[in-house]
């Protein structure tokens, strides 16, 4: 056994337990994951939603909140026009509840704070404009809002009609954040309240500050916060929000090298709770972990890159040798080709489909193979492949120290 | 605010779990290294009867010289390209396996010796039988830093694919502790890998498909 066959075995071994792990908090409250507590009242709420030259979205975005499930006099929206160039206002000013705030462009964080200036509901609701709300949204969520110590509430994010290849991939990725995300609240170890569709308490809100200005992620940031100050983020799984997901390699990886730069900065900022038990199982476990994960990921990106160009160039340059001639087979399958390695395989094979299954089981979906196959392989296929490549870039613009932009 | 509290009760349940699965995983790599072992080993028992009973026909052919050469160097074709296929099983288990069992290198000795007897079975009938259109090639490659042994097997492969009846190729490994090996490897000053040793002569470092097919068509005629 060499040197490469035990960091195999050690990394493996991290992600079975982890896997395990997750598994086994979804097995203790399976009977728990479509449980919302029963609202007693409806309390008022406002929307926030910060926009910069979104004339295509608002509009439907302002239809679907203003449509929601709820008590019309409980509801309010302000729509925080960040600088926008395009007819964004004019579209705002086309719906008479909705109060319309201009700023010149400070970005999302400032935005958002600048409407919290003129909240005075009992919750407070951030919206993308991209983003569209189900119409049991509210209902579903201000349930756990009647908790003592609950500051916020997420929701179950997804992907808004995927057409190209990138939105597809997305689409799966977002169904496992929901299942997974509802799992995190099991273990009390949330870490993002996402920007579209999380709800606050207004006074805890303001209490703590509102939301940082000079972050990558506010939506990380301040979940970070409320943990830190002793406040519980619930979540649940079906109060659904739909939103547009960048189409393109190159929009995706933007997003993801804000977000993951974001969440890094965010470690640094509150390192103070990683391996601290006062933080719980997101301090205790879920931060190092996370840790852990960059330098799996980054191993097997580069194990299997190196794989590629050297094994593989090898048996290219042999094949090339003979011309590219076929040789007959010269070994069939037989119990020669199966060791250590096939039973790992099977292994992640099986937790991969069963991951699928339950993330689509407990997201409202449908398997529905004739229209989704090709979304689950090039997930299964793909997506492995640019995750990793996302956090190795982020990790790297983060040591180069480059500047932090949107 | 509120008090946290770390689950242990999960942590501990999923490393149990874990080791569980880790210790299947081990246990089945072990029992099906066994098995291969055992394949192995159950081949190289035919492998040894076929020779034996070669080797009293070949007895039998220095006796009485009414046996066909023919008969005696097709019966010796297909062994040797069974033992060949033996050979291929037996770089596999070495060079995939994790978990070694203790008894391969016995087991690989056992099989070289006996490709080796194979050899010389059949330089001996090249001499009694007048076959000089039968080629014998040893070839010496490694399991350890021999990036040119990939290529040199899988030419040899082709080329023995392409002239089944008349070429005969002995993979013997570089490195195995073996007297005949270092003796063979003396008599014709083979030094590095990959090597060939074809009708006795001597071919270092990769010997290109073309070479290879100039040497066998040109000098010995195969084509």
């Amino acid at each position: 056994m060499q040197l490469i066959d035990i960091a195999y075995i050690i990394v493996y071994s991290i992600i079975i337990y982890c896997s395990i792990l997750w598994f086994t908090v979804f097995f203790k409250n399976r009977k728990k994951m479509f449980y919302n507590p029963e609202p007693k009242r409806f309390p008022s709420i406002t929307f926030l939603i910060p926009a910069h030259n979104e004339e295509k979205n608002i509009g439907k975005c302002l239809k679907s909140i203003l449509s929601l499930n709820y008590p019309k006099n409980k509801l309010k929206v302000i729509v925080i026009d960040d600088g926008s160039t395009d007819k964004t206002a004019e579209m705002v000013k086309k719906f008479k509840k909705v109060k319309l705030l201009r700023q010149k462009q400070q970005g999302k964080a400032a935005a958002l704070n600048n409407g919290l200036k003129y909240v005075n509901t009992e919750l407070v609701a951030c919206m993308d404009a991209d983003s569209f709300p189900d119409k049991d949204f509210l209902v579903k969520m201000i349930g756990y809002m009647e908790r003592k110590n609950v500051a916020s509430v997420t929701p179950a994010i997804k992907v808004l009609e995927p057409k190209t290849l990138m939105q597809k991939i997305q689409w799966v990725e977002y169904l496992w954040s929901i299942f997974l995300r509802k799992l995190f609240n099991f273990f009390d170890c949330q870490y993002v309240t996402p920007g579209p569709g999380s709800i606050y308490k207004t006074n805890i809100l303001k209490k703590v500050g509102g939301f940082d200005e000079d972050n990558l992620t506010e939506d990380t940031e301040i979940a970070f916060r409320l943990v830190d100050k002793g406040y519980k983020i619930e979540n649940s799984i079906d109060a659904y929000v739909y939103t547009e997901a960048p189409p393109s390699f190159k929009g995706l990886f933007r997003q993801r090298i804000r977000w993951y730069r974001g969440y890094i900065q965010n470690v640094f900022k509150y390192s103070k709770m990683i391996a601290n038990p006062k933080y719980g199982n997101l301090g205790f476990f879920v931060l190092p972990i996370n840790f852990a994960w960059m330098f799996i990921l980054g191993f097997l990106l580069f194990s299997q890159l190196f794989n590629l160009a050297w094994n593989d160039f090898q048996y290219f340059l042999a094949w090339r040798n003979i011309n590219f001639a076929i040789l007959q087979p010269e070994i069939k399958f037989d119990i020669f080709l199966i060791d250590f390695y096939t039973y790992f395989l099977f292994l992640f094979l099986a937790m991969g489909l069963f991951t699928l299954w339950v993330s689509i089981a407990f997201s409202g979906e449908k398997l529905d193979l004739r229209k989704k196959l090709s979304f689950y392989l090039s997930y299964i296929f793909i997506y492995p492949f640019l995750i990793s490549i996302f956090w190795i870039a982020s990790i790297i613009y983060e040591i180069a120290g480059a500047k932090r932009k949107w | 605010m509120v008090k946290r509290r770390i689950a242990w009760e999960f942590y501990i349940v999923s490393a149990a779990i874990t080791i569980f699965i880790l210790f299947m995983g081990i246990y089945l790599g072990i029992f099906l290294s066994k098995g291969k072992i055992e394949e192995l080993k159950s081949e190289l028992t035919s492998l040894k009867l076929k020779q034996e009973d070669l080797m009293f026909e070949l007895s039998l052919f220095a006796l009485n010289k009414n046996i066909s050469c023919n008969m005696l160097t097709q019966a010796l074709e297909k062994v040797i390209d069974e033992a060949g296929k033996l050979g291929d099983r037996v770089s596999l288990y070495e060079t995939t396996e994790k978990i070694k069992d203790e008894n391969f290198n016995e087991l690989k000795k056992d099989y070289t010796l006996t490709l080796i007897r194979y050899w010389f079975y059949v330089e001996e009938i090249k001499k009694n039988c007048d076959k000089s259109n039968l080629v014998t090639v040893l070839y010496f490659y490694s399991n350890q830093d021999c990036f040119d042994c990939l290529s040199q097997g899988t030419i040899l492969t082709y080329m023995k694919q392409k002239y089944p009846q008349n070429l005969m190729v002995f993979a013997l490994d570089y490195d195995l502790d073996l007297s005949i090996i270092s003796s063979l490897k003396r008599v014709y000053g083979v030094q590095k890998v990959p090597s060939l040793v074809i009708n006795g002569e001597k071919y270092e470092g990769l010997v290109t498909l073309e070479k290879l097919s100039e040497i066998l068509c040109k000098k010995y005629e195969l084509c």
